[in-house]
């Protein structure tokens, strides 16, 4: 038994024989040709750049049918590769002054810019690496008239062990038999990452030397949980991974039959559950899951790479959507635009920001721009009458921020009134609590609104200071922050007091860690991914108010976020340890 | 070139505030959009320039996080074009 550790790319177990790819090995015959064969060069090489183009926007069409808009991006991103003409022109510059024959010339000319890429050491290096070799791989296969090498064919379940996969290679794979992979090098953003995790295939990758100590058909485990590799396993090893797998495997069936439950804890508490959305087409996976309805609509999706902004009847189209799917009882809570003014609008593109975190963005956007606002508020109004739709503004930092969005809103159903459109009046209106300004004055803002949701994302990086995707301060940046929970303390006691439900629609509700917290807490409505929900409400149905009380106010004593998180995944693993993982 | 007034290129700075610096999906934002209008765009970064109409040219120019690009465009559509293009490289995350 030999035990690796790598990177882990895309999580889950998977255990079979291992089939070794050699994924290296493209030999080019020829490097130079004798000058009058040149132009033949060229012809060979317009040719197979313009096959490979054509096989790359063919797989970006199976590939976003299959998986999505972002994974077949990766695939358009390589089509754009395949048909530039500066790389044609770098590629036939070395044709006709090198004699270098089509596949040499593409080979040097990707290679070099990969290695430059590489000696510069840095994080686009590692991401784009596997694009830059698909792309010569993709060439040289039409070049050299061979095929990749395919584990499309098997028949058996199989674990791949390579030195290196392309996302081309990855997106081929057969996803019944191709149960796991692991490789030598690879870092966790690449896009074959991506692609393993998109297609749930267990993954782990950055190994280091592996194929050498392998043999094809050696039983292998893949931990892409812990982002090891473990190569022939001694019987107690396997059998305790078979034991994991097998839990996992009746996790989701378990779940399943939790569609049709009512959200209810243990002592009979109700606990709203509701979806967070970001495209219409999501709406239908909150039903499937079991969801009482939408939580959070973001709306951003209609005011991105837009050259202009969008119309009252894009808007009006992109609501109708989701109330006909959700139905006209369900509650469907529309966040109104929630970006930066650097990021969409034609009006305001360009506005330069030293900070953009700090500046102009979402409401405060929104206010300076009335007829923007003005126009997906009446959208929103007609398309009440159809469901029950609510509107609720992000990043409010003072009441009278709140007051102007009110008036405006008020403004918009007299003129909807005075044109005679149908629409419908007094809509519940909430606000998210994001910015600790908003959290502290939370008993005066409640005065206002018939709702809060805490924006958990945003709420913990304005107060901790700290952005999560900066990795030196990263560590900073934790939900469970004594300072965020009381926070989040306060602003379920001031709309307990005012009496209007709290939501907590931040990445924290879909993970099962922090549900009995809180519910704890006082939060008795959660809007999270559709995807988390079955899980949430297992944690629900499993739970007493009085026990979550107690787990809050354990975690309310504790002085660090370090103490709270582990805290917090002991009593899980206590209480639900299929969920402790 | 005819009537009076010479035609000068539009310039813009952005920084790049995107954690991942100019990776793959944003730079094929970019290029694509930049493909589609009718000025010529150049991408500086420092004395280095890219064709911005061209993927290759904008991954080489390898700008990370906090690196400052100037974007210029040269023709009828000039001055609309640089803004989106400027939107592009300065959005914190990727874009769509």
């Amino acid at each position: 038994m030999e035990t690796k550790h790598g990177i882990k790319a895309s999580p889950g177990i998977a255990i079979g024989p291992a089939l070794v790819l050699d994924t290296e090995g493209v030999r080019i015959p020829r490097r130079t040709v004798p000058p009058e064969q040149v132009p033949g060069e060229l012809a060979r090489l317009q040719v197979a750049i313009h096959r490979a183009t054509a096989d790359s926007r063919a797989r970006e069409q199976e590939m976003t049918t299959r998986l999505g808009k972002d994974i077949g991006k990766i695939f358009a991103s390589h089509a754009l590769l395949l048909s530039d003409q500066a790389l044609r022109y770098d590629i036939e510059m070395l044709i006709k002054a090198e004699s270098y024959s089509a596949e040499y010339a593409v080979s040097r000319c990707i290679r070099a810019r990969v290695k430059g890429l590489d000696d510069t050491g840095n994080e686009i290096a590692i991401r784009i690496r596997a694009d830059f070799i698909d792309v010569e791989k993709q060439l040289l296969h039409v070049l050299l008239g061979e095929h990749p090498e395919s584990p499309d064919a098997l028949t058996q379940a199989v674990i791949i062990l390579a030195h290196d996969l392309t996302p081309s290679e990855t997106a081929i794979f057969n996803t019944k038999t191709v149960q796991g992979f692991a490789t030598e090098s690879g870092g966790p953003t690449s896009h074959t990452a991506i692609l393993a995790e998109a297609l749930s295939i267990p993954a782990v990758v950055g190994l280091g030397k592996l194929l050498a100590d392998v043999s094809g058909g050696d039983i292998v485990i893949i931990d892409g949980d812990a982002g090891v590799v473990i190569i022939e396993p001694d019987e107690e090893t396997l059998a305790r991974y078979l034991e994991r797998m097998q839990s996992k495997a009746d996790a989701p069936a378990r779940y399943e039959e939790l569609r049709d439950t009512e959200s209810v804890t243990k002592d009979g508490v109700h606990v709203e559950l509701l979806g967070n959305i970001e495209f219409p087409t999501e709406a239908a996976a909150c039903i499937e899951k079991g969801a009482g309805g939408v939580g959070l609509y973001r709306t951003e999706f209609l005011y991105v790479n837009k050259t202009g902004d969008p119309t009252e009847e894009e808007h009006y189209a992109a609501y109708r959507e989701v109330v006909a799917i959700l139905g006209p009882t369900r509650p469907v809570i529309i966040r109104t635009l929630d970006l930066g003014a650097d990021k969409f609008s034609p009006a305001t593109r360009g506005i330069q920001e030293k900070n953009p975190f700090l500046g102009l963005r979402s409401v405060r956007l929104c206010l300076q721009n009335r007829p923007l606002f003005k126009t997906q508020l009446r959208a929103i109004l007609r398309a009440s009458v159809f469901g029950d739709l609510r509107i609720m503004f992000p990043m409010v930092s003072t009441i009278l921020e709140l007051r102007q969005c009110l008036s405006l809103l008020r403004e918009v159903e007299e003129d909807l009134h005075d044109a005679g459109i149908d629409y419908k009046p007094n809509v519940p209106v909430g606000t998210m609590i994001e910015v600790p300004s908003a959290a502290i004055m939370a008993d005066v803002l409640a005065k206002q609104v018939s709702f809060f949701s805490l924006g958990t994302n945003d709420l913990v990086q304005y107060t901790l200071a700290a952005d999560r995707d900066n990795e030196t301060v990263a560590n900073l940046y934790s939900p469970v922050d004594p300072s965020v929970l009381r926070l989040i303390h306060m602003v379920s006691q001031a709309g307990s007091r005012q009496g209007i439900p709290v939501n907590v629609c931040g990445e924290m509700s879909g993970e099962p860690v922090y549900t009995a917290l809180l519910l704890g807490l006082g939060i008795r409505d959660l809007s999270a991914t559709p995807r988390k929900i079955p899980e949430i409400k297992h944690v629900i149905r499993s739970l007493t108010i009085p026990e979550a009380e107690r787990v809050a106010q354990d975690a309310l004593q504790m002085e660090t976020a370090r103490d709270v998180a582990s805290y917090l995944r002991g009593h899980l693993r206590r209480f639900l340890p299929e969920l402790a993982e | 070139m005819n009537t009076g007034t010479p035609h000068e290129p539009y310039r813009r700075a952005a920084i790049i505030i995107n954690p991942n610096g100019l990776h793959m999906r944003p730079a094929t934002t970019f290029a694509q959009l930049a493909a589609g209008v009718a000025s010529d765009i150049i991408v500086w970064h420092g004395e280095k320039r890219a064709n911005g109409k061209s993927l290759w040219d904008l991954i080489g120019l390898c700008a990370l996080r906090g690196t400052e690009l100037i974007v210029e465009a040269d023709g009828p559509d000039a001055e609309v074009v640089v803004g989106q293009l400027v939107a592009i490289l300065a959005s914190p995350g990727d874009p769509d």
